[in-house]
Formats: C-alpha cells, sequence, structure tokens
C-alpha cells in the first residue's frame, strides 16, 4: 500500500454484567471490522475495570477495553456503527488517534533555546535549586517570595474557601483551590 | 497583574494561587485521556478544569490537557460536577 493505514485506539465501556458471549461477540466483530479494511490488530486487551465517575445508565461500575489497529477509516465507522447498535452492552466507546509513546529525551532535544529554561524550571523538584529558580524565573518582584511564607502559615483549606467565598471580583485571586502539593513546595522554600 | 495576596484588613486574608512552571514533556509524561491520576492535577475539587495561569503549563500542553480531560469525563474516567452522581 501507498500510504500506511492510520492507527487508531478505540476504548470502550461495557456493562458489568455482561455475559462472556456477548463479550467474545463485540471483540470479533472488532476485529472483522478491521480485517475487513485492510487493517490489522495491534493490541485488544482489558483496561480496567473501575467505577464509573458517574452513573451511567444505572451501572456505577463497568469494565473497558481497549483495541489499537490500523486500518483505514472505514473500520472506524463500522466499529462505531455497531456500538452504536448494542447500546445495552456498550456504554460509551471512543476512538482517537493512537500516539506511540515516545520517549522524554526526544522532546527536550529538539528546542536548544529553551533548554536552559526548561532546565531551571524542572529543578521544582529539589527545594534548594528551587530557590534560585524562583527568584531568576520569577517574572514578579522578590517580595513575593516573602508573602508565599505568609502563605504557607494559613491553613491551606481557610485560605481556599475565602477565596470562594470572596464577594469581590479580584482579578486573579479567584482561584479555586488546588492540591495542596503546591503549597507544601512552597514552604519548602522559605 | 498580581498575584500577591489580598485584602489583608480583619486578620482574614485570601491568597492567590501562585503559577509555577510546569513541563509535562520535560518530566517525561504524556498527556493520554486514560491518565487520570496526571489530569486530576489540574481540576479542582470541584472539578472544574484549571485556568493556564494556576496550572503554570504552556499554551500548547494546556490544551491537549484540556482535551484529554473532556475526553476522560466522557468515558466517565473523570465527573463532570461533584453533584451529578
Amino acid at each position: 500500500m501507498a500510504i500506511e493505514p492510520t492507527k487508531y485506539e478505540t476504548l470502550y465501556l461495557v456493562r458489568p454484567d455482561i455475559s462472556p458471549e456477548d463479550l467474545l461477540t463485540i471483540q470479533n466483530r472488532v476485529e472483522q471490522s478491521v480485517a475487513g479494511n485492510s487493517g490489522e490488530m495491534i493490541k485488544f486487551e482489558k483496561w480496567a475495570e473501575r467505577d464509573l465517575a458517574y452513573r451511567i445508565e444505572n451501572y456505577t461500575r463497568g469494565t473497558y477495553y481497549i483495541a489499537v489497529y490500523a486500518a483505514d477509516s472505514g473500520a472506524v465507522t463500522d466499529i462505531e456503527r455497531y456500538f452504536n447498535l448494542s447500546k445495552n452492552n456498550v456504554l460509551r466507546f471512543m476512538t482517537v488517534k493512537y500516539i506511540e509513546e515516545q520517549k522524554p529525551a526526544d522532546a527536550v532535544a529538539g528546542s536548544p533555546p529553551q533548554a536552559s529554561g526548561q532546565e531551571d524550571q524542572s529543578a521544582f523538584q529539589s527545594p534548594s535549586l528551587a530557590a534560585g529558580e524562583e527568584a531568576e524565573g520569577s517574572d514578579e518582584p522578590p517580595q513575593e517570595a516573602a508573602e508565599e511564607v505568609q502563605q504557607s502559615d494559613e491553613p491551606p483549606q481557610e485560605a481556599a474557601e475565602e477565596v470562594q467565598q470572596s464577594d469581590e471580583p479580584p482579578q486573579e485571586a479567584a482561584e479555586q483551590p488546588e492540591g495542596d502539593e503546591e503549597k507544601t513546595q512552597g514552604s519548602d522554600q522559605s | 497583574m498580581s498575584r500577591r495576596a489580598m485584602g489583608g484588613g480583619g486578620g482574614r486574608r485570601f491568597y492567590s494561587r501562585r503559577k509555577k512552571p510546569r513541563d509535562l514533556a520535560k518530566e517525561g509524561k504524556q498527556i493520554d485521556y486514560k491518565d487520570t491520576e496526571l489530569l486530576s492535577q489540574f481540576i479542582t475539587e470541584r472539578k472544574k478544569i484549571l485556568p493556564r495561569r494556576n496550572t503554570g503549563l504552556s499554551r500548547q500542553e494546556q490544551r491537549k490537557v484540556a482535551t484529554a480531560i473532556k475526553r476522560a469525563r466522557f468515558m466517565a474516567l473523570l465527573p463532570y460536577t461533584v453533584t451529578h452522581k
């Protein structure tokens, strides 16, 4: 073939009490569709069985299956049409272009001008290096560092609530609370 | 644009969260909608997507993260909200 077929990744969610036969039917059907569109399966596996983030058709749990294949786009329409017809078994499905795992080193090597800045940023992992990085890399005046110290004295929860309840519209201040991870890092620097 | 603490009267203050630059590619992390552990770092307690000024991500990465979160929501990997159960 002149053009290499696109790689797709289809993730689908089936109800937890699906019968093994139905499960097999779905798998076979997916494989058929791929084969029928001059493609090949790269991976087919049960990805996870987990609690759903919200209820779907009154199911709180479900099993995810993942199929990776290289095929013509006809395979995708075919598979998705089938999933649409088997709504009682397949609760959700999604097909995206498959992105191969890439090595992190490759991403860095390509951009030498930014490289130094990026190194600085990565330094925030270690508190001692982070202090220097904060001073240089920050676009804010250094006083802010002092204020950060004050911040960390306050219990993080209270600060977060305060922000939400305030009636004033402070431009940057009306942030949603986040994890405490950064808070603790801030106190490390002090 | 100040990210400093606002107010100060009466001992009660509210604080903004500081932006801390983050580069996921540098950390060797790929943005994938199935990686809920990574994505949940970029949503609030109420499961809203954090703005870029808080996540510290680059424009490109922020977009990838936002898209991934939306995909994860559709697949019921992440909630849309906390009230809807």
